[in-house]
């Protein structure tokens, strides 16, 4: 019986692609909320690319980062992104322009990111299209595994 | 002065001139490609990368202890440090950073070798296989200690031709830059013979141009 349970928890387990983003809006209040809602409110071109990590072209889909974070108030503020292995970075106001358009992806060719595969949510730059963007800052602010936005205080 | 001779000095100052404000340029734009390209940049992501994912592997292992410990309640906690194990993987195998250390035969062997353990793992959680989990996490961090060191080996052979190279270049501008001196020195002193040329002292002491 304790295997079952066992198995049955592993299997969730293996099957969550942890699809909850928690993002601390401009007035500290939390909200924990699932990234496909996130994606059809905030819906972004896709971007065609390689990138240092994946280095074969795919296609990411996603959220539109800029629309995202100016609907939490967190456009004209410092903000921390925390991934789920704890690493984290702050993007400055004005950084995300730089960038040209990010998206935070959730899929790549159709598929859901996994865990194993840097998702559930990943800072996608358009690094094809921008070559010049490919400097250690940039490949800094690409966090994978994305948990939790917040305000940096 | 001879209007061939001034055309000669003329022409070695600005030539002389010109050469130094190329190799000027040039050896800025080197210093300014090292500060910023990818190329330097990912010699410093090497190693901390590495670091990192001997991190990752040490939480695995924590989890693993606790769940060994204290039973299923802690499984998320584990199978989200197996998932991270696995993409640090993922990340030092296929990443393009990585590209020149798979060309090793010892790192390509050692990554086969990772992911064998990876998924060996992963099967022992699935069959609450526990001594045997913990055997294998054991030979997991042993790989990934060793991934950690061709990292740093990679990381400072790269640094070390890096600086070669950049002290190669900065001779060759010291040879230029001297060059350029040497021609407008040249430059500069047949004019001022040329000119000299032009006096004649007469017997009563006044100078005269010719």
């Amino acid at each position: 019986m304790i295997r079952w349970i066992f198995a049955l928890v592993m299997g969730i387990s293996l099957s969550a692609t942890a699809a909850d983003l928690s993002i601390v809006d401009g007035q500290g209040e939390r909200h924990i909320v699932k990234t496909q809602w996130l994606m059809e409110q905030f819906p972004a071109e896709p971007i065609i690319t390689k990138n240092p990590w994946a280095p074969e072209v795919h296609t990411y889909e996603g959220i539109d980062m800029a629309a995202l974070l100016a609907h939490y108030g967190l456009d004209q503020a410092p903000v921390r992104l925390i991934a789920l292995d704890n690493y984290s970075v702050i993007m400055q106001p004005g950084e995300l322009d730089a960038l040209r358009s990010p998206i935070l992806a959730l899929q790549k060719d159709g598929k859901p990111l996994t865990r194993r595969d840097f998702g559930p949510s990943w800072l996608i730059v358009d690094f094809d299209r921008f070559p010049e963007l490919d400097v250690e800052r940039t490949r800094n602010l690409s966090i994978w595994q994305l948990a939790e936005i917040a305000p940096e205080s | 002065m001879n209007k061939a001779l001034a055309g000669i000095s003329a022409m070695l100052m600005v030539f002389g001139m010109g050469l130094a404000l190329w190799t000027h340029h040039e050896m800025q734009s080197r210093l300014a490609q090292e500060s910023t390209t990818m190329l330097s940049a990912n010699k410093a992501e090497l190693y901390p990368a590495a670091m990192k994912s001997e991190l990752e592997v040490a939480r695995l292992s924590s989890n693993l202890g606790i769940v060994k410990a204290q039973g299923a309640e802690h499984l998320d906690e584990l199978m989200l440090a197996l998932d991270v194990a696995f993409s640090r993987h993922f990340l030092h195998s296929r990443g393009a950073l990585y590209r020149p250390l798979m060309q090793q035969r010892e790192y390509s062997t050692l990554m086969y070798q990772i992911g064998r353990h990876l998924e060996l793992l992963e099967n022992q959680i699935q069959r609450q296989d526990w001594s045997q989990a913990w055997v294998t996490q054991g030979d997991l961090s042993i790989a990934m200690n060793e991934v950690t060191r061709l990292s740093l080996a990679e990381q400072q052979a790269r640094q070390t031709a890096n600086s070669r190279e950049l002290e190669r270049f900065r001779k060759q501008c010291q040879t230029l830059n001297i060059m350029a001196w040497l021609l407008m020195i040249s430059g500069a002193v047949i004019a001022v013979v040329g000119q000299v040329s032009r006096i004649r002292v007469s017997r009563g002491r006044e100078y005269d141009l010719v």
